[in-house]
């Protein structure tokens, strides 16, 4: 579909990241816009993840992108047709780095913020407790949560952070069979998860 | 599991990561495999599961964004 954007005409399904930046480094501020909405669920999904709170993962979030923002106008952004690993490994970084801080887990939260021990003990609830969606992402999001920690995080970089195979070998340091073995492991322990744990979120 | 597919090819199928070529011989596998069938069903009904999930930052966290955006200058090269 075409839009007036910022003062020139641009088709959103069209344009690359690359002419985004461009355009954005040049002066038209709408472009940074567009990219924080193009991966803006993509991100936080894979940061909410990880971290489990709402609060932290929009701090994580806030600050990826703040990250991006400056690092275009220092003019030390340097173009290899590969903005999107370079935005998750900054996300990824900052979310090591918050347990690096902190050297504990975080209070948990639920995504609408509210405490995690108001809520139903997740163990309790049973099929008939288990209606709404929120519920559902609840009982998914823990057992995503109870994956070993490489399978968890091969897991989320592919499928919500939406990177290949390759990009993941190249941002995490392990060959491209080690990263499909994970994902593979990862899905095969999920599913025995659901069906043990939970098998209501069967559709 | 057919000796030229791989438990990994299947896995980069399923994430559209294989050529057509490839397409083609997983495809062919499947036909006549129950066990290939069976897995690649369990790994596509557990991708159905995850694509529930979908998480949205607070409208807040992108309005400072765009003033970020906006606001600074730009530093010359």
């Amino acid at each position: 579909m075409l839009r007036k954007e910022g003062g020139f005409i641009m088709n959103r399904q069209q344009i690359s990241d690359q002419d985004l930046i461009l355009h954005y480094i040049a002066g038209n501020d709408a472009c940074m816009e567009m990219l924080v909405k193009r991966y803006k669920t993509n991100v936080y999904t894979a940061i909410y993840l990880v971290v489990h709170d709402t609060y932290i993962a929009e701090d994580i979030f806030q600050e990826t992108f703040i990250k991006v923002i400056r690092t275009f106008k220092s003019g030390k952004y340097e173009e290899s047709g590969k903005f999107k690993p370079w935005l998750m490994r900054i996300a990824r970084n900052l979310a090591i780095d918050y347990y690096r801080k902190t050297k504990k887990m975080p209070k948990l939260t639920s995504h609408d913020g509210e405490d995690i021990f108001e809520m139903l003990n997740f163990h309790e609830k049973s099929v008939e407790d288990v209606i709404s969606q929120n519920d559902r992402d609840y009982v998914l999001r823990n057992l995503i949560k109870e994956l070993p920690d490489e399978q968890k995080e091969v897991l989320i970089l592919r499928h919500y952070g939406d990177l290949s195979f390759k990009e993941i070998s190249d941002l995490t340091g392990v060959s491209i069979n080690t990263a499909l073995g994970r994902m593979r492991y990862a899905l095969i322990n999920l599913r025995k998860l659901v069906d043990k744990k939970a098998p209501h979120l069967n559709k | 599991m057919d000796s030229k597919i791989t438990q990994e090819d299947l896995i980069r199928f399923i994430y559209q990561e294989t050529s057509q070529e490839e397409n083609f011989k997983i495809l062919h596998a499947i036909e006549g495999q129950i066990e290939l069938r069976e897995e690649l069903s369990l790994l596509l009904s557990t991708l159905d599961l995850l694509n529930d999930l979908k998480y949205e930052p607070n409208e807040t966290i992108l309005k400072i964004l765009n003033e970020e955006a906006s606001s600074s200058s730009f530093e010359m090269s």
